[in-house]
């Protein structure tokens, strides 16, 4: 006969995306439980709500099988002394594995003797091991920030209330700190009992819907789903189900009840994002569209955490609360657009961007210059030019909007509608909103080549300002989230692609800052330290595109441009495992080495007469035949044509040679090789396990 | 029994509800504060091992705030009813459900719920988590576990409830615009608070002398210094207090630019800090005299001892 066991853990509410973490947590460490006390794997049901996490294990068996343990000791050399007596070693041996010297058993293992000890361990009661693992599960579960409450040591996500712990129909004791375990549940806190005793282990997920809680994460999700297609129907309207807030929703309520909530019409005068803000992150409602699902209707869904019991007072409370957040917003549309773009100028001129770093309308006059000197050097023409130049100049008005004030989230977005209302080009809307891409790793880069000026113009200039001020990013700590700069010029010129030099790029916002703020940097000095920056950054792209980590540090080793050696590690890619790539790279390599260990003055050159070994007039004639250049194609050629002529050098000839115009010669070989490999990559660093 | 209305009602409401559950009634603080955190019947009495059961009214600057008295949801200066219960009893959350009782909101016929939200002062060197409390959709309380104050991990652990009164009188009133409150028979919000709010916006937005503002900022941290050496935290404290208001002024006339206002937050926080320390000492050597457990109160003098 097999058993069941469940373990309630009662908490006041948990945030609600850490719910499923900790359910997957809970779930594993029963399973290694399990696995560690040699049980057969359980049948598992997992169940979260807010107030509660709890497993129900079924399948276990009432004890451990009982087993024998074999335990492996010393040879009996060292176990014997000459008269057969055990030794201390042996007694030692006995007592760490719990038996008497003279249970000591000599055994032969591949032809030699050792000491064993030998025991039949008999299977504890299963009960008895959890009541010494459960307390360990709970305080196993890790959250990104825990907590104390009252007077208790033991952290947590939040305070533990109440603890339920039954094998079948019988208490598991368990003990924290602040609680027993006990069969007493609690229902949901408004509709349930205070106290509901759980008679056994099973069947608690009915019992807790008697009391309105529906334990089952998925059900609850699944019941908000049906709940909404039903409102549709019922309204002819479309909800939108984002997944993050379904998620998050479902974790906030132990009883979910849909209703739909309205507001004025008029509101809809007020851009689409900032309503859709305003209900579904501030208010964790669903915006409803029409039918179609393009147009926002001026209702909105609310899960209430009960039943439908004065469901009126709770439609009109929310819709309250939604009225003062929308009169809020149109007021600041309203206001917002009673401006000018000179109005926002000159509050930009007001706010200080960083203390000795200038105003942020001095900033924006740095992002124009530096926009119209990328533009440039990515050889758009003077009229591409220009619009660069107007999309920086109006790329961050809207942060002096009260729209933006209010919701941050929003810049850019608000700058794009009240651009577009004050009749400037389709081109410089949307750069003025796309300049701020990509926002993270998955996001897409602007669209046009003139907002991508821009948006390389921002965030340089945000580095160098940063770096002007010796605030450089160490460990985790990142307020300025200058990585994040960083990354975006990566990605933007890797992702595009754009043939830009990183270090011409840093110089120029530099140099910008310094003439504008007459700070006499060091700019040198600083832009060494931001292309160190940028490099880790790169590496990072290499990464997320997975490319190998000795490929990354080889084509990171050469001193080609970023682009090139993000295309150099593509063009490696297929020929890392084959042998011919190898023995290429090998040969290579042993230039590059002798060349290092004797390095030449930069004034050697060859005696062309001295060159007596046909196979080192071969490799000469290799050698004056490589290609300069960025192509990878023609370097990997190269690559594979210089490796004959290398081996059969090394064959032929003594590069130390005691003739000290054949061993210059031969040195001037070698380092002609390794001079034209390491401006491509550095293929020491290469990890080949070709044959 | 008849539920509260005007939101003086509302307060003598919360004031009865503490008292029957043993807190002290203790007043608004006279020096200018953020919120009834910053109280240091908060803020210094979570500190340490004492018991510490309180309940008061908090009139509560937020220079940023201010709308000239224009806005029907923000102010200059709103109240808090502030609650502390140290240590949180294990049935916090109940209580403070019961206080929404007796206000005459039966959570039966609302959707309350506890939203997920941490809470941090930074010039403090506080830190808590918790929760805001939704009551249809409007957030009417925030609930926070004190983790940390002026940088000393809390132990035991204060709860704090913090109730928005203005919120609350505007939902039991069902009142769209804070102005229309009553706050007592007859009396509306606006006959007592719109010329202030006008006032102190248009000081703060428009006439602040700001670089008065920053040499008074200078003068009030080295006066707190000096009160500090003198082993006076009080007094000190309030000297924080004028600090932190200042740095809101400054804050609000947008006079601190983004790395400066770090660096200034971080002297008021190091100053919070250093009168934490010293609070803690000094109660210490009292012998911690709220402590009912005598026997503990001594084990925790002798714990704390500053090493040598």
């Amino acid at each position: 006969m097999t058993h069941s066991y469940l373990l309630e853990i009662g908490l006041e509410e948990v945030p609600a995306q850490l719910l499923l973490p900790a359910c997957t947590q809970l779930e594993a460490a029963v399973k290694a439980f399990c696995q560690a006390h040699q049980l057969p794997e359980p049948g598992l049901q997992v169940f979260s709500t807010p107030r509660r996490l709890a497993v129900l294990a079924s399948g276990l068996p009432e004890r451990q099988t009982d087993r024998t343990l074999e335990v492996k000791g010393p040879p009996v050399e060292h176990a014997q002394d000459a008269q057969g007596q055990w030794t201390k070693a042996a007694e030692g041996f006995a007592r760490k594995n719990a038996v008497t010297a003279a249970d000591l058993e000599v055994r032969e293992v591949s032809g030699k003797a050792y000491v064993f000890a030998v025991r039949q361990e008999s299977g504890r009661p299963v009960p008895e091991l959890l009541t010494e693992a459960v307390p360990g599960w709970i305080s196993g579960l890790s959250f990104p920030k825990n907590m104390r409450w009252g007077p208790y040591r033991m952290r947590f996500i939040r305070p533990i209330r109440w603890i339920v712990s039954l094998w079948d129909e019988q208490v598991i004791p368990v003990s924290l700190e602040m609680v027993q375990a006990d069969r007493k549940s609690r229902g949901h806190r408004f509709l349930g009992d205070r106290e509901v005793s759980l008679s056994q282990a099973t069947g608690y997920e009915e019992v807790l819907k008697e009391q309105f809680v529906e334990a089952d994460a998925e059900q609850r999700r699944a019941s908000i789903v049906t709940q909404i297609r039903g409102l549709e129907q019922q309204h002819g309207f479309h909800v939108k189900l984002e997944e993050d807030l379904l998620q998050e929703v479902t974790n906030l309520v132990e009883w979910p009840t849909a209703l739909v909530g309205s507001f004025e019409e008029e509101f809809l005068e007020v851009p689409a994002p900032v309503l859709v803000t305003s209900m579904a992150t501030h208010q964790r409602y669903f915006p409803v569209f029409d039918p179609s699902g393009e147009k926002l209707q001026p209702y909105f869904v609310t899960v209430r955490n009960g039943d439908s019991r004065s469901l009126d007072t709770v439609r009109l409370g929310n819709e309250k609360v939604l009225r003062a957040r929308l009169s809020d917003a149109r007021f600041f549309y309203q206001e917002d657009r009673k401006r000018d773009f000179a109005y926002f100028g000159q509050k930009a001129e007001q706010v200080v961007f960083f203390q000795k770093r200038g105003s942020q309308g001095q900033r924006i006059e740095r992002l124009r210059r530096l926009s119209r000197k990328i533009a440039a050097e990515m050889a758009l023409d003077p009229s591409r030019q220009e619009q660069a130049d107007r999309i920086a100049e109006l790329c961050k008005f809207d942060l002096f909007t009260q729209m933006v004030y209010e919701f941050p989230e929003l810049q850019g977005v608000m700058g794009e509608d009240y651009a577009r209302l004050k009749a400037e080009p389709e081109l410089i809307c949307r750069g003025i909103r796309e300049h701020y891409s990509p926002r993270n790793a998955e996001d897409s880069l602007p669209g046009d080549l003139e907002t991508v000026a821009v948006a390389l113009a921002d965030r340089l200039d945000q580095l160098a300002v940063a770096f002007s001020l010796g605030m450089i990013p160490t460990g985790s700590a990142d307020p300025y989230a200058l990585r994040r700069a960083a990354q975006g010029v990566v990605q933007v010129i890797l992702g595009w692609p754009l043939n830009l030099n990183f270090s011409w790029l840093v110089q120029q916002a530099l140099q910008e800052l310094d003439a504008q703020q007459k700070l006499e940097l060091d700019v040198n000095g600083l832009q060494g330290e931001l292309l160190k920056f940028l490099d880790q950054r790169v590496r990072w792209y290499f990464q997320e595109r997975g490319i190998r980590h000795d490929v990354a540090e080889s084509v990171l080793g050469g001193a080609q441009s970023p682009l090139g050696q993000l295309q150099l590690a593509q063009a490696l890619e297929p020929h890392l495992d084959r042998s011919s790539f190898k023995k290429a790279v090998e040969a290579v390599v042993r230039c590059i080495n002798i060349s290092a260990k004797t390095p030449l003055p930069e004034s050697a050159s060859l005696v062309p007469e001295a060159l007596e070994h046909a196979a080192e007039q071969m490799l000469w004639s290799t050698v004056q035949a490589l290609q300069e250049g960025t192509d990878p194609e023609v370097f990997l050629g190269d690559l594979f044509r210089m490796a004959p002529p290398i081996t059969e050098f090394f064959e032929a000839v003594l590069v130390m040679d005691p003739d000290p115009v054949k061993q210059q010669n031969r040195l001037f070989l070698c380092s002609q090789v390794a001079r034209w490999s390491t401006a491509q990559l550095d293929l020491r660093a290469l990890v080949l396990s070709g044959s | 029994m008849s539920h509260p209305y005007t939101l003086q009602e509302i307060i003598m409401t919360l004031h009865s509800f503490w008292n029957e559950r043993g807190c002290l009634l203790m007043n608004p603080y006279d020096v200018e504060t953020g919120a009834g955190t910053m109280n240091p019947m908060t803020t210094l009495r979570t500190i340490g091992p004492e018991e510490w059961n309180v309940a008061y009214v908090e009139p509560s600057r937020r220079p940023a705030d201010g709308r000239y008295g224009e806005n029907p949801n923000r102010l200059y200066q709103h109240h808090q009813y502030q609650v502390i219960l140290k240590p949180s009893p294990d049935n916090v959350e109940d209580l403070y459900l019961d206080s929404l009782r007796a206000l005459g909101i039966e959570p039966r016929d609302h959707d309350i719920r506890f939203v997920e939200d941490n809470w941090e002062a930074p010039t403090l060197g506080a830190w808590g988590l918790g929760w805001e409390i939704w009551l249809d959709g409007m957030e009417v309380t925030q609930f926070t576990y004190f983790q940390q104050v002026g940088g000393l991990e809390c132990h035991p652990v204060s709860a704090e409830l913090t109730y928005g009164l203005e919120r609350l009188a505007s939902y039991l009133q069902e009142k769209d615009d804070v102005f229309e409150i009553e706050f007592a028979p007859g009396i509306s919000y606006a006959a007592i608070f719109r010329q202030p709010e006008f006032e102190h916006s248009k000081y703060t937005f428009e006439v602040a002398d700001t670089a008065q503002l920053f040499r008074w900022f200078n003068e009030y941290e080295a006066e707190a210094q000096r009160a500090l050496e003198a082993e006076l935290v009080f007094p000190a404290y309030d000297y924080v207090l004028k600090c932190s208001h200042t740095f809101n002024q400054l804050d609000a006339a947008s006079a601190i630019s983004v790395s400066a206002r770090a660096a200034t937050i971080g002297r008021v926080r190091n100053l919070a800090q250093e009168v934490a320390r010293k609070f803690l000492e000094n109660r210490r050597k009292l012998g911690f005299p709220l402590m009912r457990d005598r026997e503990a109160a001594e084990r925790w003098v002798h714990e704390l001892e500053p090493k040598a």
